[in-house]
């Protein structure tokens, strides 16, 4: 059963890629606690939608949504965090996307939004989505029904709010 | 008191070598000793991405039949040892070792092909490295090569080595402990070349 809005988020271990590109650990605990964190999922890093579209779409709008008082953007994927690390430079991430590696999809699994890429080559990898998370708790959460990018896109996501 | 026994299986026309220990408590594991020279590769199926953005299969046989191939392996793909000497090691001394006979050279990670293109393409690997995506670890498995890094997030690696194989028989190998570059670096192979 996949997680719904008014659940609270799963207790996980992410790596995020420090200054140098090595993994340090974050958990879920640490990332969501206390804050307002809008967390969104991609099958892939350097896959076409996600590199061209999806991560980007945050960049772009990280300033909007941190207007509208969103703390932290993340970005998961189930890679690791060199990979992670490596491409969020190459798109230009900054600061302003933290890039979460999910890498044995612990975290995916557990919200019960994974997807078997196994015909590609991929694994094991996440569904596309966006969620609001406050505290903890999933107040908004937008599945992509299909391939493509449509509510689970930082415009999408951004008038939600 | 430990025995060892070992027993030599043909599996579907591939030979693997197997260590049965008896421990003990009288209890027996199997253990896959890794790949040695004079072996013959074990049946592996990789992704990549052409020189037009295609995604494609290659197999060992593929690969290996009737050519002379330089295969090395890393850890993982953006990661500092394996962007900033390994690859670029070979990437450098491709055209030698072209001169030398050798066919194609080609880099396996366990890593799916969108990253092994990517990082590559970094690298500016071009057409003188092969990118070789073992996205699930079997041909890593098979060889018995094996690297834990579950702790640092990144699941089962390969250990780095560099091997020469020869129409699908391995007559060169350096395999490092790990991660370690110390045996493996383009030099070293192109000097060890027959």
């Amino acid at each position: 059963m996949p997680i719904a809005v008014g659940d609270k988020v799963p207790a996980a271990t992410f790596h995020v890629p420090d200054a140098n590109g090595m993994p340090q650990p974050l958990t879920t605990e640490q990332l969501f606690g206390g804050k307002k964190v809008l967390l969104f999922a991609v099958p892939g890093a350097y896959t076409p939608t996600c590199s061209k579209q999806h991560l980007p779409g945050f960049v772009e709008s990280a300033d909007a949504l941190k207007a509208k008082g969103v703390d932290t953007i993340a970005c998961l994927s189930v890679n690791d965090a060199f990979v992670m690390g490596a491409w969020g430079q190459s798109i230009g991430v900054g600061d302003k996307v933290t890039m979460l590696a999910d890498g044995a999809a612990a975290f995916t699994k557990a919200v019960g939004l994974d997807q078997d890429l196994s015909e590609a080559g991929l694994g094991v990898r996440s569904q596309r989505y966006a969620m609001l998370v406050e505290d903890g708790v999933v107040k908004v959460l937008n599945v992509e029904p299909a391939r493509g990018l449509t509510c689970s896109s930082a415009a999408s996501m951004l008038e939600g709010l | 008191m430990l025995a060892n026994i070992f027993q030599q299986t043909r599996l579907a026309g591939r030979q693997m070598q197997r260590a049965a220990v008896r421990s003990s408590h009288g209890r027996v594991q199997v253990v896959t000793r890794a790949i040695a020279v004079g072996q013959k590769l074990p049946e592996g199926k990789f992704k990549y991405f052409d020189g037009e953005g295609q995604m494609r299969d290659v197999t060992t046989d593929e690969l290996c039949k009737g050519k002379k191939v330089v295969l090395f392996a890393v850890p993982g793909a953006f990661t500092p040892t394996c962007s900033l000497k390994h690859v670029p090691g070979f990437v450098d001394k491709a055209d030698e070792f072209k001169t030398k006979g050798v066919d194609t050279i080609a880099c396996v990670s366990v890593n799916d092909a969108f990253v092994m293109a990517a990082w590559g393409k970094d690298l500016k690997a071009g057409d003188k490295v092969l990118m070789l995506a073992d996205g699930n670890g079997q041909f890593t498995k098979a060889l018995g090569v094996e690297l834990d890094l579950v702790d640092k997030g990144l699941g089962l690696r390969s250990r780095r080595y560099s091997m020469y194989v020869e129409d699908g028989v391995v007559k060169v190998l350096h395999l490092e402990e790990g991660g370690a570059f110390t045996v493996s670096s383009a030099e070293d192979m192109l000097g060890s070349l027959p």
